[in-house]
């Protein structure tokens, strides 16, 4: 078919390139790569009273460079935020965190705390995006190896771009900041420490 | 001229399909609520009580995940745990979940099966709207793709909101969800696979494997 053939003028071809633009941003759910997220993690009902346990966090590059996907691709710069957020949150919860990122487990911990992004889904809409991440925490043994204990916790978020990642991150915290205070695993570990119950 | 004319008409149509194709409307998907199916088989195996319900009927699929899973190629399997020793925490992560096809070499483990959004439609209609002949037909394309894209995405999430949980299981928990496997477009799988849940015991860190022949009648 010939090009003049089409029936479609100048303007209507403008107007479609604008459109197009316009459903592109749509479908990518207004991303950008500056998400704004508090650097402290926010923790809904934090107590004083930090758990009595030195543990080592271990944090990955595949951890720390995490990208959420969007139409299949990977697009939403997540992994700095869960890096920054995970610390922030273990030093509210445990009485001692030493940070690894090499994979070398630190000297004078009692166990090792690893989080892993399971799973991440996100619904684009016009207004905003629809999150869901799954949060998976591993407590291994002090030579890293064997698993003790481990849950993963979902994290839940929905609205514009400007608010949908703190509200993501503030779920995350504090579903994250519950599991840990009612594990029976970590409070056994204390026990077997200490000999008293925590 | 008239086949100017034919051609408009024909987009017009196509663009208009489009849109009633998509619904016109977002997805709405409901949470889980219809348990195990008659089909579901349940082993104990010391203290651990695992149940395995594949979602091989068409109404529990669309219902609640919106899809057809042979046409996409995905197996889902509802998967429900308990234990009830008083001295074991076991671990059910989806890494020792291995589901082993008759005839195929190797298997696949649950922890690898990212479920693909179907954005298909949305593309092929983006691709209308590009070459569509007029700026409105156009327009009915973007509507279109836009309701298309975000209905594929709510229907990946829906995946991972109903996904199964890694975890140790101490004595008394029970917890449920969904593993999936991604196949070939119409595989008969559920008609003679093996599902082999290889659980821990992180107190003594044995392992106690449980096994499910996966025998149901497939159209």
């Amino acid at each position: 078919m010939k090009r003049n053939n089409l029936p479609i003028n100048k303007p209507g071809r403008a107007a479609m390139l604008v459109l197009v633009a316009g459903m592109t941003t749509l479908m990518t759910g207004c991303v950008t790569a500056n998400l704004k997220v508090s650097p402290t993690a926010n923790i809904q009902n934090v107590s004083d009273k930090k758990i009595p346990l030195s543990v080592g966090l271990m944090l990955d590059d595949r951890f720390c460079t995490y990208r959420a996907l969007i139409l299949n691709r990977p697009l939403i710069p997540l992994g700095p935020v869960l890096k920054q957020q995970s610390i922030s949150l273990c030093e509210q919860t445990f009485k001692q965190v030493s940070v690894s990122t090499n994979g070398v487990v630190p000297a004078g911990v009692r166990a090792t705390l690893t989080p892993e992004v399971h799973r991440c889904g996100v619904a684009t809409h016009e207004t905003g995006n629809d999150f869901t991440l799954l949060l998976q925490w591993t407590l291994r043994t002090v030579d890293n190896r064997n698993i003790l204990w481990m849950t993963t916790v979902d994290g839940h978020a929905n609205g514009s771009p400007d608010k949908v990642y703190q509200l993501l991150f503030d779920d995350l915290a504090t579903k994250s900041y519950q599991a840990f205070q009612a594990s029976p695993e970590i409070k056994q570990l204390i026990t077997k420490r200490s000999g008293t119950t925590w | 001229m008239q086949k100017k004319r034919i051609l408009l008409t024909f987009s017009i149509s196509v663009a208009f399909l489009a849109l009633a194709g998509t619904g016109c409307s977002t997805v709405t998907i409901p949470q889980y609520t219809a348990g195990l199916s008659k089909d579901a088989k349940t082993v104990e195996s010391q203290g651990l009580i695992i149940s395995v319900d594949p979602v091989l009927d068409s109404e529990r699929a669309d219902t609640y995940f919106k899809v057809n899973p042979a046409g996409k190629g995905i197996g889902i399997i509802y998967l429900q745990a308990e234990n009830k020793s008083v001295n074991a925490t076991w671990l059910l992560d989806e890494k020792n979940m291995h589901l082993t096809i008759a005839g195929q070499s190797g298997d696949m483990n649950a922890e690898d099966q990212y479920v693909k959004g179907d954005y298909g439609k949305a593309y092929a209609y983006t691709a209308g709207a590009v070459i569509c002949s007029a700026a409105l037909l156009g327009a009915v394309f973007i509507l279109a793709s836009n309701q298309a894209a975000e209905n594929a995405s709510i229907i990946q999430k829906n995946f991972v909101d109903k996904e199964w949980h890694n975890q140790t299981l101490a004595p008394g928990q029970q917890v449920a969800g969904f593993i999936y496997f991604n196949l070939g477009i119409n595989s008969r799988w559920a008609g003679s696979s093996t599902l082999r849940i290889d659980c821990i015991n992180v107190r003594n860190h044995q392992t106690n494997t449980i096994t499910f022949p996966l025998t149901y009648e497939t159209k």
